[in-house]
């Protein structure tokens, strides 16, 4: 019956996606910089679509695909969302494991939206990359796409000196 | 000059800019680095708002030529008689203003020169030191606030006060040739609605920039409005 119910949401998810494409997908990213590296950040708002939200709600897990690239450097993370409707708590998590358990669904979805500062390579590494076209990517996996109406959410920061970089 | 002003003022130790070590956060410069990133993406976005009011423009002037050209044989033929002549003339005046405003508007958007904001804020873009780079930032936060705050002013006042103009100057007109003082007066202000309810949206919602400017604030910890 559980399995019934879950394959409904799941369906009635993906129709809903591919009626009403999501609203308000937004991206917001960053290049910043320590002494001895680079680093990129980012920040989604409206990945909680209301097709994504009745799956979520439905017990699934939803995960953020995120990709930096640089010149030939690139970086990659994931971070899930999970609702456990029995004890009413979201879960989020990254590749390392549970980073945030709370009740509180604006908390969660602020941490799963959020990329926190990662390591894109050191400056001498990235000196070349300087003035090219950096690129921050986050979608969902394959199989959840239409939870956005397939929409492709990704955005070009550009800086020409390391002076640009704020730290 | 406005930029040194403003540093100078932080510098001296506002409360609303307190400094930061040269390790700390650059809050002021993240938020004007992506604001900076930001209006690069849609640099070409202009061109597609002209299009739009090139549209519009084009269909407001359509309207008032089709008003004054076939205006009274669609009357004749729905209402069985011709439109008062006066309605017509005036109507037609208020809808190809409209127009033209539209148009002009386009014009000016279309061919705009294209800012160049890292030229425009090349003072902070090159600072070498951490602190100064941030206090220059938040400056340029300020005055970019500040200058969005009077050009959607300005640009409110001038939707609301428009039709306010033309109905006193029809007013006038109405008196001078001894006809009531009513006549006349929606007619000629047929394309300004769209003027009043925009000025009036802009009156209460703050741009781009002053919301710049309050995440600014609210990330330094300050009463946000």
């Amino acid at each position: 019956m559980e399995e019934w119910l879950r394959s409904m949401a799941v369906g009635l998810a993906v129709l809903t996606g591919l009626v009403i494409p999501a609203q308000g997908l937004r991206l917001e990213s960053s290049a910043l910089k320590t002494p001895q590296a680079v680093l990129v950040t980012a920040e989604l708002s409206g990945g909680l679509s209301p097709a994504a939200r009745d799956y979520l709600l439905a017990g699934n897990t939803l995960t953020l695909r995120w990709v930096a690239t640089w010149g030939d450097r690139s970086v990659s993370a994931s971070r899930s969302i999970t609702y456990h409707a029995w004890d009413r708590v979201f879960a989020v998590a990254d590749s390392q494991g549970t980073v945030l358990e709370t009740a509180d669904q604006s908390r969660a979805l602020t941490e799963w939206q959020t990329w926190p500062p990662t390591k894109l390579g050191t400056r001498e590494a990235l000196s070349s990359a300087l003035a090219t076209t950096l690129t921050v990517a986050v979608s969902l996996p394959s199989e959840q796409e239409s939870l956005w109406g397939y929409q492709k959410v990704s955005l070009s920061l550009r800086y020409r000196t390391w002076a640009e970089i704020p730290q | 000059m406005k930029y040194f002003l403003v540093l100078a003022v932080l510098t001296a130790g506002s409360a609303l800019l307190p400094a930061q070590s040269g390790d700390s956060p650059q809050i002021a410069y993240r938020i004007l680095m992506n604001y900076i990133q930001e209006q690069e993406r849609h640099a070409g976005d202009s061109k597609a708002a002209a299009g739009v009011l090139y549209g519009l423009g084009a269909v407001v002037g359509a309207g008032a030529l089709g008003l004054w050209y076939l205006g009274d044989d669609l009357s004749k033929s729905s209402a069985g008689t011709a439109l008062d002549p006066d309605v017509k003339l005036w109507t037609t005046v208020g809808l190809g203003a409209g127009g033209a405003v539209l148009l002009g508007t386009g014009f000016l958007v279309r061919n705009a020169k294209p800012t160049d904001y890292r030229l425009r804020f090349s003072d902070v873009l090159q600072a070498t030191d951490a602190e100064t780079q941030n206090l220059l930032a938040a400056a340029s936060l300020w005055a970019l606030a500040d200058e969005a705050k009077g050009k959607r002013l300005t640009s409110a006042w001038t939707g609301i006060l428009t039709p306010l103009v033309t109905t006193a100057a029809m007013i006038a007109l109405n008196l001078g040739t001894n006809k009531p003082w009513t006549d006349n007066l929606v007619a000629v202000n047929s394309s300004q609605v769209f003027g009043i309810i925009g000025g009036v949206a802009q009156l209460y919602k703050p741009s781009d920039e002053e919301y710049l400017y309050l995440k600014y604030q609210a990330a330094l910890g300050n009463t946000v409005p």
